[in-house]
């Protein structure tokens, strides 16, 4: 309990920290996306209803904070200047929800302290947020157009995200011992003996 | 799968179902209030990436505040003293035919970029304004050189811009000295700073020389007419329709005062024009 309070606590702290993270010119506006890092490190470390609670309110924030929502203005049919769909606010509580799942997947390597798959998961993770996230955007528009710029953008947001998550695993590990809470994996309680 | 986890699963969905189907004013009033929160953070970390950048000046303080109003100054000037003769005349013209009793002098809000960019894929930026100053959800926001875009929303004392290289963006344009209109539109996935735009729905058939400029029609029902969008770079001819590629006039990456046009004073009806007589 208190070690999902402290991640708690750490997941609001990160929505901070996002805005002093800057996008890199060169990498297209990649940016470290903390929020996300945090929140997939605490994924693979809390039990499954935790995850899903750090996921409805991570990407209620998120959408709060980062989403556009453009309301049609369709004055003139041919020269409509608000026709281009968005996705609808709470569409990253989803994804989250989603991407939270997969981490979980991986607990018993994070347990075992094997830290290779997570932190190689992070970037995974973040990459796929960041593509099907772009996807659900272009078939909202009814359009699919890829360009390299979009590549990099993800690939260079997934590798920043990796190295963040080191240090953030590291954390993570400090704070469960400080905190008394081991990180546990329930799934191995549902074994069946057929 | 054990029954608590069940049971958080269809506590998850059911909320977010509920979220879903929330209506465009209530998320926005939400968005109001989580960007008011966060609003000192989005001001300091705003102050630290431009340190970090190394574009705040040394100076007192006193002086950088000084630097600051003479900039917002300079460019208020440089948008009156534009082509205002051509425009007066042409206003005056216009009001004669139209038997305008007045005109719709534009109050202008300078505003300073805090930072850009807060998500991948909207082009975004925020600014140090927001409905405290007078400002609106929808406004126009310009610069000396054209148009920038428009308020995608507003809190208490920051706003995002949405910027017309967005492709949620489109602005109904005109081509200079031609009768041609179509909608000009960003490009999804162009994330790089010589972002090229797209002239669409233009006649088949179009011909257009290289460096016609292209201005806001005001027929969208957003923006106001005649301002400038960006110069054209070359013509196509598509199956329905002809497409040009448009130059931007405004450097988003580079932007880092604008002013946004006081929403009490919006007439999307296309009857304004980007005449400034008194912004004060």
């Amino acid at each position: 309990m208190t070690f999902s309070a402290i991640l708690f606590v750490l997941l609001c702290l990160s929505f901070v920290a996002q805005e002093f993270l800057p996008a890199i010119e060169w990498a297209y506006g990649a940016r470290l996306f903390i929020v996300p890092v945090v929140f997939f490190c605490s994924a693979v470390s809390v039990p499954f209803p935790v995850m899903l609670m750090f996921a409805f309110f991570t990407g209620f924030v998120w959408d709060a904070r980062h989403l556009i929502l453009v309301e049609e203005v369709a004055k003139s049919p041919r020269f409509s200047e608000m026709l281009s769909a968005n996705p609808t606010f709470g569409y990253s509580i989803f994804l989250y929800g989603l991407m939270g799942a997969l981490m979980q997947g991986i607990r018993p390597f994070f347990r075992r302290g094997r830290w290779e798959l997570p932190v190689l998961m992070t970037g995974v993770v973040t990459a796929l947020m960041l593509t099907l996230e772009y996807l659900w955007i272009s078939f909202l528009r009814g359009n699919f157009e890829f360009h390299r710029q979009i590549w990099v953008t993800i690939g260079a947001s997934a590798i920043f995200s990796m190295i963040a998550s080191t240090v953030m695993f590291i954390f993570i590990t400090w704070l469960s011992k400080a905190s008394g809470y081991q990180i546990r994996y329930e799934g191995l309680n549902m074994k069946r003996s057929w | 799968m054990r029954r608590i986890n069940i049971t958080a699963l269809i506590v998850f969905v059911l909320a977010l179902v509920w979220v879903f189907t929330w209506k465009t004013p209530t998320t926005q009033r939400i968005q109001a209030k989580v960007g008011a929160f966060f609003s000192p953070f989005i001001r300091t970390g705003a102050s630290v990436q431009e340190k970090l950048e190394g574009v705040q000046t040394r100076s007192p303080e006193e002086l950088a505040e000084e630097s600051s109003r003479l900039k917002r100054e300079v460019e208020e000037l440089r948008i009156y003293f534009k082509d205002y003769e051509a425009l007066k005349k042409e206003n005056e013209d216009l009001r004669r035919m139209l038997q305008f009793s007045k005109g719709y002098p534009l109050k202008l809000i300078p505003a300073n970029i805090l930072t850009r960019n807060s998500s991948t894929w909207w082009r975004t930026a925020t600014i140090d304004r927001g409905l405290r100053d007078g400002i609106a959800t929808d406004a126009t926001v310009v610069t000396s050189e054209g148009l920038v875009g428009k308020i995608a929303h507003a809190w208490d004392r920051e706003s995002d811009i949405l910027f017309i290289m967005d492709e949620t963006c489109p602005v109904a344009a005109f081509l200079e000295g031609r009768n041609e209109e179509g909608l000009l539109k960003g490009t999804r996935g162009m994330l790089d700073r010589t972002q090229e735009m797209r002239l669409t729905m233009l006649p088949k058939g179009t011909k257009i020389d290289p460096g016609t400029k292209v201005y806001s029609s005001g027929k969208g029902g957003v923006f106001p007419r005649n301002f400038l969008l960006g110069e054209v770079v070359k013509c196509n001819d598509l199956e329905l329709y002809a497409e040009a590629t448009v130059k931007p006039v405004v450097d988003f990456e580079k932007l880092k005062n604008v002013f946004v046009i006081d929403s009490d004073q919006s007439d999307p009806a296309g009857g304004r024009t980007s005449e400034v007589r008194n912004p004060k």
